[in-house]
This record gives C-alpha cells, sequence and structure tokens, in this order.
C-alpha cells in the first residue's frame, strides 16, 4: 500500500518576546511493502525537499510524534529517520523547541544533491547495460533528456 | 529496556509430537512485535507461554521483569487476546461487559464506551450466538478497555471485515505511541508490515527470521538468476539464507548491506540485487525452509 | 471477590432445585408418618433391613428381629430410616454431582480458560470454585438436616439440634469425600460427560465395596446416612477424622494437577 501524507505545520514561537508564524509543507510518500526501510524513505523525501529547496533554513519541521501519527507508524521509526537527517547534517534539533531545517551553503546543498544523483544514476545505468544498451545510444538518450529538461546545450 | 526475553526455551507436546525451541529472542519496551508463520508453527504456543498458560519444558522467560507465573504481579500490566475467543456461552453481551468490569484490572469504563462505538454490538445478544467475528470484536473491547503496559494478542484481526481491521490496527498504534508494547501475530502480511517495527516468523516451531523490520529490508536482498548463470558466481561471495527454484531461473535470499550489494554488482554484471519485502522474505523461508537467521 | 460471585451466581438454578426438592422431599417424608404406615407393607421393609449389612454386623439377629418390630413402630426410627438413611442422602448426591461435575470441565469444554487465567491466578480459580460449590452443597446438608428439628415442634416425634448436628456433620463430612472425588473428575477430563460417567462409576463401585462383609467400615454410605448415630447415639469420630483427611489429600491432588496443567 502506498501512503502520501501532506502534512502543514504551523508554529508559533516565542522568541525573545517576538512572536513568529512558520509554515511548512512535506510531501511524505511511504510505501510499506517495497522493500526499501520505512525510515530510509522518509529521510530520502525529506533530503529532497531539503534540496531542492522546498523547506528553507531554519524552518520547523514536524516534531517526531507529529509525523509518526500523521503517517500512522511507529514514533521510533520517525526517530531513525530524523537521526539520519541529523547526522548528515540536513536537520538540527533544539531541545524543548523541535526539528528545523539546517542552513546550508550551496556548495553543500549541490554536493548533496550530487550524492543522491549519482546513486539514481547508478540504478539507471544497471538498468541500461542489463538491457545491452550500447554506450553510444546511451549517451545520446542522457544528452537528450538532459537538452529537453535544461533546454538547449548548456 | 527490554519488556520481554526469552533464552533457550523449549516445549513439546507428547501428543502431536511437536516442538518449539526459541534460542534467543527479545523484544523491546515499546515496540509492536508481529509474530508470522504458518498454521502450526508455534506462534500460539508461544504467547500461551508467556502468559503462563502452558508450561516450558525448560528454558528461561521474563516478561516486564518477572518470571510467568508471577501471575498476581503481572496480571494488571498484561492484556491477553486468545485465540481462541470463546466466552461464556449462556451470558449476554452486556453480562459479560458487567462481569469484565468488575473483573478486569485496569478496567476503563469511558474506553470501553468508545470501543463498543467502534465494534458495535447488540447487549442482548448471547454469546453462544454471536460468530466468529463478533466475538472478536467482544475480544478486542475486552483487551483495549483497560490499562496495561503490554499487549499480548494472538490473531486480533482474523474474523474481522476489513474496516475494523485497520481500527484494530490504530488502536494498536495508538497503544504504541503511548509507550505501551504489544506483540501480535498474524497471517496477514500486508498488516504485519504496516503496523510493526520488529517481527520474527517461526517454522515447524523454531524461528527462522527476528529483527527490526526496517533493518531486515536493509540488510537482506533477493538475486533473481537464471539458471544457468548460478555457477558463474563463486559460492564465497554471498551469504545466502534461502533459495527458490523456479522454471528458469531462482530466487535467492541473501544477506548483506548496501555496500555489499554494490560490490556484487560490480563484479558481476548480469546480477539482478533487489529490495526485499515481508511477503519475499515469508514465502522464500516458509517454503524452503530457511535455517536459523 | 466477585470471581467467587460469579461461581456462585453459575449455580443458581441448580442449587436452588436441589434446595427446594430436598425441602420439598423432607417436608413430604417427615410429615407423614401416619399415612406412611397404612401403605407400607411392614414385612418387606424388614426383610429389607435384615438384609442390610451394617445392621448384620451391629446387632445378631435375634435382636435385629424383636428390635425391628420395635423400632418400626417407633416413629424417630421412622425419621432416621426414611430422611437420613434414604431420601437425604441420595438428594445429597445427586447434589454432590450436579454441582460439581461441570466445576473445571465446563471451562475447558467451552474454552473460557483463557479468558478466566489471563485475569486471576490459578488459585484464586480453584479456591473460588471450590468455595463456591462446597458451600451450596453444605447449605443443602445443613438445611436438610435441620429440617427434622422444624417439623418436629409440629408433629408428635423428637429432634433436637444437637442430632441435627450430628448427622449433618457426618454427612458432611461424608460428602466432602465424594465432593472430592468430582472435583477431582471434573479437573482431568477436558469435557462435562465423563465427570458424570466417571463419578457415577466410583459412587457406586464405593457401595459395592461397602456390601463386602469385613470392609464394612469402608462403606462411606454408612457414615453418611448415620446409622451408627441412630443405634449408638454418637458420632464415628476416628472414621470421620479418616475421611476428612483423605478428602483433604484428594483435593490437594487435584489443586496439584490443576496448578501444573497445559490449557
Amino acid at each position: 500500500m502506498q501512503l502520501t501524507v501532506r502534512t502543514i505545520c504551523i508554529s508559533i514561537i516565542n522568541t525573545d518576546g517576538a512572536v513568529q508564524g512558520v509554515t511548512c509543507l512535506i510531501w511524505v510518500k511511504v510505501d510499506f511493502h517495497s522493500g526499501e526501510p520505512v525510515y530510509q524513505q522518509i529521510a530520502q523525501s525529506m533530503k529532497g525537499d531539503i534540496i531542492s529547496g522546498k523547506l528553507s533554513r531554519d524552518e520547523l519541521i514536524p516534531s517526531i510524534r507529529e509525523l509518526a501519527r500523521d503517517l500512522k507508524i511507529n514514533p521510533n521509526t520517525v526517530a531513525r529517520a530524523y537521526r539520519e537527517l541529523e547526522n548528515e547534517g540536513y536537520i538540527y534539533s533544539r531541545p524543548g523547541v523541535g526539528y528545523f531545517i539546517k542552513d546550508s551553503d550551496k556548495k553543500t546543498m549541490e554536493e548533496k544533491a550530487l550524492e543522491i544523483l549519482a546513486k539514481e544514476m547508478a540504478g539507471i545505468v544497471d538498468i541500461a547495460r542489463n538491457y545491452q544498451v550500447s554506450r553510444q545510444k546511451f549517451t545520446e538518450l542522457v544528452m537528450q533528456s538532459i537538452n529537453s529538461a535544461y533546454g538547449g546545450d548548456e | 529496556m527490554h519488556a520481554v526475553q526469552i533464552k533457550e526455551l523449549c516445549k513439546s507436546y507428547k501428543n502431536s509430537s511437536f516442538t518449539l525451541q526459541i534460542n534467543d529472542l527479545s523484544l523491546e519496551a515499546g515496540s509492536i512485535f508481529g509474530l508470522l508463520g504458518s498454521n502450526g508453527a508455534g506462534k500460539t504456543s508461544l504467547l500461551k507461554l508467556l502468559m503462563d498458560i502452558v508450561r516450558p519444558d525448560r528454558g528461561y522467560i521474563e516478561i516486564l521483569g518477572h518470571r510467568p507465573s508471577e501471575r498476581e504481579k503481572l496480571q494488571a500490566k498484561i492484556s491477553y487476546m486468545p485465540e481462541n475467543k470463546n466466552l461464556y456461552h449462556n451470558m449476554t453481551v452486556k453480562k459479560m461487559l458487567d462481569y469484565a468490569s468488575a473483573i478486569i484490572p485496569g478496567w476503563d469504563n469511558d474506553k470501553a464506551l468508545e470501543l463498543k462505538n467502534i465494534f458495535p454490538l447488540e447487549g442482548k445478544k448471547r454469546i453462544s450466538t454471536l460468530s466468529y467475528g463478533e466475538k472478536t470484536q467482544l475480544y478486542a473491547i475486552l483487551t483495549f478497555a483497560r490499562s496495561a503496559d503490554l499487549f499480548i494478542l494472538d490473531e486480533p484481526t482474523r474474523g474481522l471485515d476489513p474496516i475494523m481491521q485497520e481500527q484494530m490496527l490504530q488502536l494498536i498504534k495508538e497503544e504504541s505511541w503511548q509507550g505501551k508494547t504489544i506483540i501480535f501475530s498474524s497471517h496477514q502480511l500486508g498488516e504485519i508490515e504496516e503496523s510493526v517495527d520488529s517481527l520474527a516468523m517461526l517454522r515447524k516451531g523454531h524461528m527462522v527470521l527476528n529483527g527490526n523490520l526496517d533493518d531486515l529490508k536493509s540488510e537482506l536482498f533477493l538475486l533473481k538468476l537464471e539458471k544457468s548463470k548460478i555457477s558463474a558466481i563463486p559460492p564465497s561471495t554471498l551469504d545466502i539464507i534461502a533459495t527458490h527454484h523456479q522454471h528458469k531461473q531462482s530466487l535467492i535470499l541473501c544477506q548483506g548491506g548496501m555496500e555489499a550489494r554494490q560490490k556484487l554488482q560490480a563484479d558481476f554484471a548480469f546480477l539482478n540485487t533487489e529490495n526485499v519485502n515481508i511477503k519475499d522474505i515469508f514465502l522464500l523461508l516458509m517454503e524452503n525452509g530457511g535455517e536459523e537467521e | 471477590m466477585s470471581l467467587l460471585i460469579k461461581e456462585l451466581w453459575d449455580l443458581r438454578w441448580r442449587g436452588i432445585i436441589l434446595l427446594f426438592l430436598t425441602l420439598l422431599t423432607g417436608y413430604f417424608v417427615l410429615s407423614n408418618y401416619e399415612w406412611f404406615k397404612t401403605v407400607t407393607d411392614i414385612a418387606q421393609i424388614e426383610q429389607g433391613l435384615k438384609q442390610a449389612p451394617f445392621l448384620n454386623q451391629l446387632l445378631d439377629m435375634e435382636t435385629l428381629n424383636q428390635q425391628l418390630l420395635e423400632l418400626f413402630n417407633n416413629i424417630d426410627f421412622y425419621v432416621w430410616s426414611q430422611w437420613f438413611g434414604k431420601n437425604l442422602y441420595q438428594l445429597i448426591l445427586l447434589a454432590i454431582i450436579i454441582l460439581t461435575f461441570p466445576l473445571f470441565a465446563r471451562e475447558t469444554e467451552q474454552n473460557t480458560n483463557y479468558f478466566l487465567l489471563s485475569h486471576r491466578t490459578r488459585k484464586q480459580i480453584f479456591l473460588s470454585k471450590i468455595l463456591a460449590s462446597f458451600f451450596s452443597i453444605f447449605l443443602i446438608i445443613a438445611a436438610g438436616s435441620i429440617l427434622p428439628v422444624v417439623i418436629a415442634l409440629f408433629h408428635d416425634f423428637n429432634f433436637s439440634l444437637e442430632q441435627a448436628l450430628m448427622y449433618g456433620l457426618q454427612l458432611s463430612v461424608s460428602s466432602l469425600f465424594l465432593y472430592s472425588v468430582v472435583v477431582f473428575f471434573s479437573i482431568i477430563f477436558n469435557d462435562v460427560i465423563k465427570p458424570v460417567i466417571a463419578s457415577v462409576i466410583v459412587f457406586v463401585a464405593l457401595g459395592l465395596m461397602g456390601k463386602i462383609s469385613g470392609m464394612l467400615y469402608l462403606n462411606i454410605y454408612r457414615y453418611m446416612t448415620g446409622v451408627d448415630i441412630f443405634f449408638t447415639s454418637s458420632i464415628q469420630t476416628t472414621a470421620m477424622i479418616v475421611i476428612f483427611i483423605l478428602a483433604l489429600f484428594i483435593l490437594m491432588g487435584s489443586w496439584h494437577i490443576f496448578k501444573n496443567k497445559d490449557f
């Protein structure tokens, strides 16, 4: 079963008397039966949002309990995802307040994006080899896709 | 903190020559633990051993810090739903619930009312006239309308319609969110996969798999291979758990993390490694008798 | 606590009916001595009594004949022989079987043990069931023993509370022994029919055993009917102690089996 959840969280934080309203939008897709560990699916989904800029720095993300309830899964699984995100520098926590998106410079973000892209590419390359697509044809295909997405030669 | 710990457990049934043997099993407190296996694999036996309904031949069981025989201390902390959901034939549903409220420690009347809405039953109906599903509904109320640290459920969704099954799973999750530990056995791989965080698979009285579900998915993978190509792989490169040979191809369940998989794919171009879900694992282990994990 | 109440509640119809039957039969038997004398064939009863093994042992044949004739015209004898010697103890035998046979076996048959064992310890379960059922049997014994005292107030025979207590005591101890046998069967069998059959077989066998002269002291029914109390106005203390210990022994054995049983 595929479960897609959109979580909208609106948080009011009292910082030195000032009141801030922060809204964040999270899309998390969880497929319990895909064979990929659920915590990884959550982590991947959020990494994607962070790298693509959908979640901006210092934004407050749902607490572990909130997200677990929305996804109807065990908080331990969400906790594990958050741990991975924290370890890899995507989020940070303020005890007693919650988890926030970490500020990262453009270079780090790009590195992270390339990391993820590399993994996806490995999978695609495997398929190409499996289908015995020639190196030349494959390269042509890749260039075609890039051109149509980025427009012309870049 | 372990909710349950089992070591070197052995129980033989003389009438049927069935023996349950569990060498090492631990359950974290606050987890939802799934118990899978075919009929007769030993799931009900194991749960009965935890409840002191059946006694082991030998072995060590610790449950919430006590031995299972310490029932006076454990009664208030454990809620049990047996596989056989029969209750007193001549009682009406209402009388049964009244009796339950008097005899079950930690009974919560408000919660019972809530649960009666989720699992509706006619109060005047005699228990002998209830269907299997209705008896399960009644037992669901008896099991969850009370406080407990540990819920032991033997096939809690069997006989329920899909909506109630979903509600039962929701109840289980809600208890878990409050820090309670739940063990439940099931035939339905789907519901186990969506609810549990760790599990064990039993086959003919032995535990063939045990661990955190996410970990298992990370550490196991599937190889689909044409039979002719099997010989091309040196046996030492694979940590094989189980194999299943079909007509032209073989399915091999292997142990190994991401790195091992990548290396394998790099070394052998024709190999395709895939993620496994519970169904894959179950079918491979049950069919071909994987040995201890 | 409420387990005890539930066990008593389960026994209510059987208990009430048996109690009612006992009181009704008692009333009828004890109030109708005159009627009884006119309708009964005295010679036949004389014959029957002569053949009763325990009487033969207590008195020789000559004395027996004389005494019987005397006794038969004595209402006290009538009260003993027809009530304690016959109807009451048979009703109690019936009560013991009916109130006890499903005690443990029905829970096993209906698979309700799982519910019970989840919420009460085996000790609590065993004690509640034993207390509830034997208490019910005891109530019937008490009612049956005191009834003659009450009825005697309205008829021309004497029956003292002291006598009621003596008969009641022997009845209770003998019943406890027979009760423990039924409890045992109710625990070892997994359906409700087998305890009934096994109990009946044992009860009959005990009766047959008692007919073998030389084994007179083994006849439980002798103690249950209170023969010795009637003829000697005293309780068989040694026998009572032995029977009581045997009963406890069987109950302890039953507890041990129940405690260790796999369900």
